[in-house]
């Protein structure tokens, strides 16, 4: 077959009308799917905190894994935060110790506790990592008023935190609360609580213990 | 007479005044002691903000990140007094405040590094997306045109024989 009747050949398809749709819808169709395929993908967006014991295990939290402790007795936790959000996020872990009758957070209306913390924690976390944070601390004075125990200081990762006032009957049922907080800067502060899809989330820890003084 | 009344509205226009002025101080200043709590300085959110926009974009910024802990560490050095790599409290500021804005900076540039090398990806995957089409309807086409042409040879050899 001669060449200009091979080039005449592919000259007619290219200019028939039947090519023309063809490649149009074709071309249409790729560089769609090609341009959806770099769209970011709409997940759910999560953070989450936990509490750990010193083997990295939810267990362990106390010596000899005895929930009754004593001025002294070191506790040697981690605290983990994971941030599943869309981006890199600067979270705050505010720790709180209450007793009984304190107001904890507040899981169907997302509110925090209102009580002050003893300690915050804050990093930015890039987005599907995780942030491991020690959290080492004993009760440096805690004193018994009749049948009340009183927590009047802590140390907490070698910081000494007194002018503590947490008292509980008997010694029975403080806890520690850990409230993971994100920083929202539309606010242009840390918030409790973030919409995830539909949802409003909040993330929180308690652990509780009873002191012997 | 007179004079005593236009002295006692002077009096009352200068007390509205001066009151409404200390309370607007007073709002200001609660909303700057609030402020001071949690807020971050501007640099630092604008950090932040720069951060999160560079990641969004794709941009890989783990390193920004370090440094945006440590930068806000010397902040919280300066607020605890606790001097661990800074020797006063302005110097602490002072080189946080540095930090934020070099990493402000960065951020920017990493974003737009970032878009550009997409742009270039996204357009040199339609460019591809274009001549596969482009091939592929130039051999579906022939190849149809080639099996109408051996139909129509088919139909012209055929002979017509006499029962």
């Amino acid at each position: 077959m001669p060449s200009s009747s091979i080039l005449s050949g592919i000259k007619g398809i290219i200019q028939s009308k039947q090519f023309v749709v063809v490649f149009g819808l074709l071309a249409a169709i790729f560089s769609l799917a090609t341009y959806t395929a770099t769209l970011a993908e709409q997940r759910e967006e999560f953070a989450s905190l936990s509490t750990l014991g010193s083997d990295m295990k939810s267990a362990g939290y106390f010596p000899n894994d005895e929930r009754t402790i004593h001025q002294g007795d070191k506790m040697e936790w981690q605290i983990r935060i994971h941030n599943g959000m869309d981006n890199a996020e600067y979270f705050s872990v505010r720790i709180k110790l209450l007793n009984s009758t304190q107001i904890i957070p507040n899981d169907t209306l997302n509110q925090p506790s209102p009580e002050t913390q003893i300690l915050e924690l804050k990093h930015m976390v890039t987005k599907n990592s995780t942030w491991t944070v020690p959290f080492e601390w004993n009760i440096k004075q805690a004193d018994r008023e009749q049948d009340y125990v009183i927590i009047r200081e802590v140390t907490v990762n070698g910081k000494d935190i007194s002018n503590l006032n947490v008292r509980n009957l008997n010694g029975q049922n403080f806890k520690v609360v850990l409230e993971l907080w994100r920083y929202d800067l539309d606010a242009n502060d840390f918030v409790f609580a973030w919409t995830s899809g539909h949802d409003t989330r909040s993330v929180w820890n308690q652990i509780w213990f009873n002191v012997k003084a | 007479m007179q004079l005593n009344s236009k002295g006692r509205n002077k009096l009352n226009k200068f007390v509205l005044v001066g009151g409404v002025l200390i309370l607007l101080l007073l709002v200001n200043n609660t909303r700057y002691s609030n402020a001071l709590e949690t807020s971050m300085p501007k640099s630092a959110a604008s950090a932040l903000d720069g951060i999160q926009q560079a990641e969004a974009a794709g941009a890989e910024v783990s390193e920004l990140i370090n440094r945006l802990n440590n930068a806000m560490d010397l902040l919280e050095q300066a607020e605890t007094s606790d001097f661990r790599s800074c020797n006063s409290y302005d110097e602490c500021i002072q080189s946080a405040d540095k930090m934020f804005v070099d990493i402000a900076n960065d951020a920017a540039m990493s974003k737009q590094q970032t878009e550009n090398v997409k742009n270039e990806e996204l357009a040199s995957s339609v460019l591809y997306a274009i001549i596969v089409a482009f091939v592929i309807s130039f051999l579906a086409l022939s190849l149809y045109r080639l099996g109408k042409q051996y139909q129509m040879q088919r139909f012209l050899d055929m002979e017509i024989r006499e029962k």
